[in-house]
């Protein structure tokens, strides 16, 4: 994987080229398929690898529509937070473990990597992960099932995914117990309760 | 006037309450408007209301990684985490920390607190529920522990002031064993829970369906404004929306002048007299700076919450009372109870699609107890009421129930199913040998020692819990709810944070510590009247009880202080 002649070889030719390709683009090259997708935060604890895959997991979970993505919103560096932070090292490891299984699982099934993979069959193979997961005992869940749990926290925790997607009034002042839908705000789904 | 003496006539009162919480408050309350020179001792830190609410406004994408505490800083929570909900960003400030207060445990017991002034009063449930003769009277008909001391009619002017002055909402239903209090206008149930109401009402007889009595006031009161339906209580709130000693008791007793606050002030034995027959007052160790002083008053209240208090008699140990103050009986540290909850069912129900609600509603609803009223039940005896309540799933169910991609998106904006959960929350018998007792080989922190529980749950709570899931499970299903399912999670004793009984009220200092009016019946001037007076636990939530029992043994006390009695 590593060949520094090549990359420099690259680097200059970017160079020439006039553009600036970055870090990752020239490693997705040098490794002989499609770029890899730029990563949107800085990794403190995954591996750069790790970080592009949960960030690409959690853009085909929460994809960009005529809103914002799970990506854009942040997701993938709350994930690394949770993960790193606030589970303990078993569960962890667990974690990344699990991340190398999910990329080996795919690539055995589609031939690549799952970052590699264009969005609609990403989406194909998390559908079939997201039925596996909801049909794991619990206690046996795979990694997808903490996946889709933290991008949606994640997403719908934010300032955001609270106020733009779903609705959110800090201070209520009045309870109602029962009223049509059609009349409560926007109509949408409450981000708290 | 020698050094000596100038020095302890700084140090006295006419009356020192321990704790701060919720018995503590009202205890500073009635004692400091009736005017008596108060002081009032809490072992934590200082807690002004509104300003040191320091978590009070965030909204969630304000708190850090999802409102959950990390991994290693979780270590420091080992027992108070069995909750499952006390332990938050926003909240941990509230609780101890066990690495620095340990206990042990013989058998497990669950002893979830905070240390700081206000005390539990800041976190509590708020769930308001008067006791009647059914409960009063349990113990003396089933011939099991020791009778209680009072009836209801004894505490229930006492109920009624409690209730006005701190502001409970909900709605009358004329039931005998479980009585009306003087409401503020109820909250709204839901239109799931009227439908569950009404099917209720049709299809059982013995059975209803309220919204739940809770201390969170529904219109502006006593100064204070309304519940604003932000539903984020425990963090202390802006409005002072529900009852707390902040909010309600401690400004009170402030304004009278008569109160002098200590926080960081462990109380570690109350003084005792033997010429007198009385206490002369407590002994305190400065929680910051270990300074042991001694306070002398007239009266002492132990407000220190039902484990608390009952250590700080355990350890006034003299040779006149060398198992503890108030321990002729052997009955101190004993009897200890909880109320035993997470048994229910829950189900899903299919309309209702295009109604919703507005507004947080701190409150669920509530099924009073129906067992053991008139007809008895073959597997146990007294009785459970239920907790509860429906919503419409939101994002977090969309985990388990929903796909991924643009339609998972699409989906979570609409309000998800109609769900509908009923809790069984079970009266806990009173046994001899459930108990809490001193442990001199451990130290805490402060080189006191801690506490060992040996508690457990035994055949009459366990045969409760069946009934308790299957009577839920048959309410639901005649609501016609689906998928009905449910569960039991025991658990501990003690999760249910209404531990009590450990210093219980009797006719007979033979069998009991205290006497109908909360007097430790050796020494006549030390008041117990947090929980650990409780005679037996009732089904219903406590702390109204607590504020009614203390409010009247305030006025007790008082009445006779002027007649030269104490």
């Amino acid at each position: 994987m590593e060949n520094i002649k090549r990359r420099e070889a690259i680097r200059r030719t970017a160079w020439i080229m006039g553009g600036v390709l970055s870090t990752p683009t020239i490693a997705g090259i040098l490794n002989g398929c499609t770029p890899k997708p730029e990563l949107t935060w800085t990794p403190s604890f995954f591996t750069e690898d790790q970080a592009r895959l949960v960030m690409e997991i959690s853009e085909t979970i929460i994809p960009k529509t005529d809103t914002a993505g799970a990506k854009e919103i942040g997701v993938p560096g709350f994930i690394e937070e949770m993960v790193s932070i606030v589970w303990d090292e078993d569960r962890r490891k667990e974690f990344t473990d699990g991340l190398m299984k999910f990329n080996e699982e795919c690539k055995t099934e589609t031939g690549d990597d799952f970052v590699a993979l264009d969005a609609i069959k990403k989406k194909e193979f998390c559908q079939k992960k997201d039925a596996e997961a909801k049909a794991a005992p619990w206690g046996q869940k795979p990694v997808f099932w903490s996946l889709k749990e933290l991008t949606i926290v994640g997403y719908y925790t934010s300032e955001y995914g609270a106020t733009e997607e779903l609705q959110y009034i800090a201070i209520p002042v009045e309870q109602h117990g029962c009223q049509p839908l059609s009349e409560t705000g926007n109509g949408k789904t409450w981000a708290t309760s | 006037m020698n050094i000596n003496n100038k020095a302890k006539a700084q140090n006295t009162y006419d009356a020192i309450v321990v704790g701060t919480g919720i018995s503590g408050g009202w205890a500073a309350k009635e004692l400091t408007e009736k005017g008596l020179k108060t002081l009032v001792l809490d072992r934590g830190r200082n807690v002004e209301h509104v300003k040191d609410y320091p978590t009070m406004n965030l909204n969630p994408w304000e708190l850090p990684h999802d409102d959950q505490v990390p991994a290693e800083e979780r270590k420091d929570y080992e027992k108070q985490l069995r909750t499952g909900y006390t332990i938050r960003e926003s909240t941990k400030h509230w609780w101890i920390k066990d690495s620095e207060h340990p206990y042990s445990e013989t058998k497990r017991f669950d002893w979830i607190r905070g240390y700081h002034v206000g005390g539990r009063s800041i976190m509590w449930g708020r769930q308001s529920y008067r006791l009647s003769d059914l409960d009063f009277e349990a113990n003396a008909k089933d011939g099991i522990a020791v009778d209680w001391p009072i009836r209801y009619k004894d505490l229930e002017p006492w109920y009624e002031y409690a209730e006005k002055w701190i502001g409970v909402s909900g709605r009358k239903e004329g039931l005998a064993h479980l009585p009306d209090g003087s409401f503020l206008p109820p909250m709204e149930l839901n239109c799931l829970e009227e439908h569950v109401r009404d099917s209720i009402s049709q299809n059982f007889e013995d059975r209803l369906l309220t919204i739940g009595r809770t201390a969170n006031i529904t219109v502006n009161h006593n100064g204070r404004a309304h519940c604003h339906y932000r539903n984020l209580c425990m963090r202390g709130c802006p409005f002072g929306g529900y009852f707390s000693s902040q909010s309600s008791t401690l400004p009170a007793a402030m304004a009278t002048g008569n109160m002098t606050l200590r926080p960081h002030s462990i109380v570690t034995e109350v003084m005792y007299d033997p010429e007198t027959k009385k206490a002369t007052g407590v002994r305190v160790q400065d929680a910051e700076t270990g300074e042991v002083q001694e306070f002398y008053s007239k009266i002492v209240f132990l407000n220190a919450s039902a484990i608390a208090s009952t250590y700080i008699l355990l350890n006034s140990k003299s040779e006149y009372h060398p198992n503890g103050m108030g321990n002729q009986s052997g009955e101190l540290g004993r009897n200890l109870m909880d109320h035993h909850f997470k048994a229910g069912a829950e189900g899903d129900y299919d309309g209702f699609e295009d109604m919703y609600y507005h507004g947080r509603r701190p409150n669920g609803i509530y099924i009073p107890r129906f067992r053991n009223i008139n007809e008895k039940h073959p597997d146990f005896i007294r009785g459970y009421g239920y907790q509860g309540g429906a919503s419409r799933q939101e994002w977090r169910s969309a985990i388990a129930e929903l796909g991924i991609g643009e339609e998972l998106k699409e989906d979570i904006k609409t309000p998800g199913k109609w769900r509908m959960g009923l809790m069984g929350f079970g009266e806990m018998l009173p046994y001899h040998e459930n108990k809490m007792e001193i442990n001199p080989d451990k130290l805490d922190k402060h080189g006191l020692p801690t506490i060992t529980f040996d508690c457990e749950f035994k055949d009459n709570e366990l045969a409760m819990r069946k009934d308790m899931q299957a009577s839920a499970a048959e309410m639901l299903e005649k609501a016609g709810l689906k998928n009905v399912r449910t569960y039991d999670n025991i658990g501990g004793p003690g999760l249910g944070i209404h531990e009590m009984g450990t210093a219980r009220m009797g006719r007979d200092p033979k069998s009991s510590v205290l006497n109908g009016n909360n007097q430790v019946h050796e020494v006549q001037n030390v008041f117990v009247t947090d929980g650990a007076a409780m005679t037996s636990s009732a089904c219903q939530n406590p702390s109204l009880t607590y504020m009614a029992l203390t409010a009247r043994a305030a006025d007790f006390a008082v009445n006779e202080l002027k007649k030269g009695n104490l």
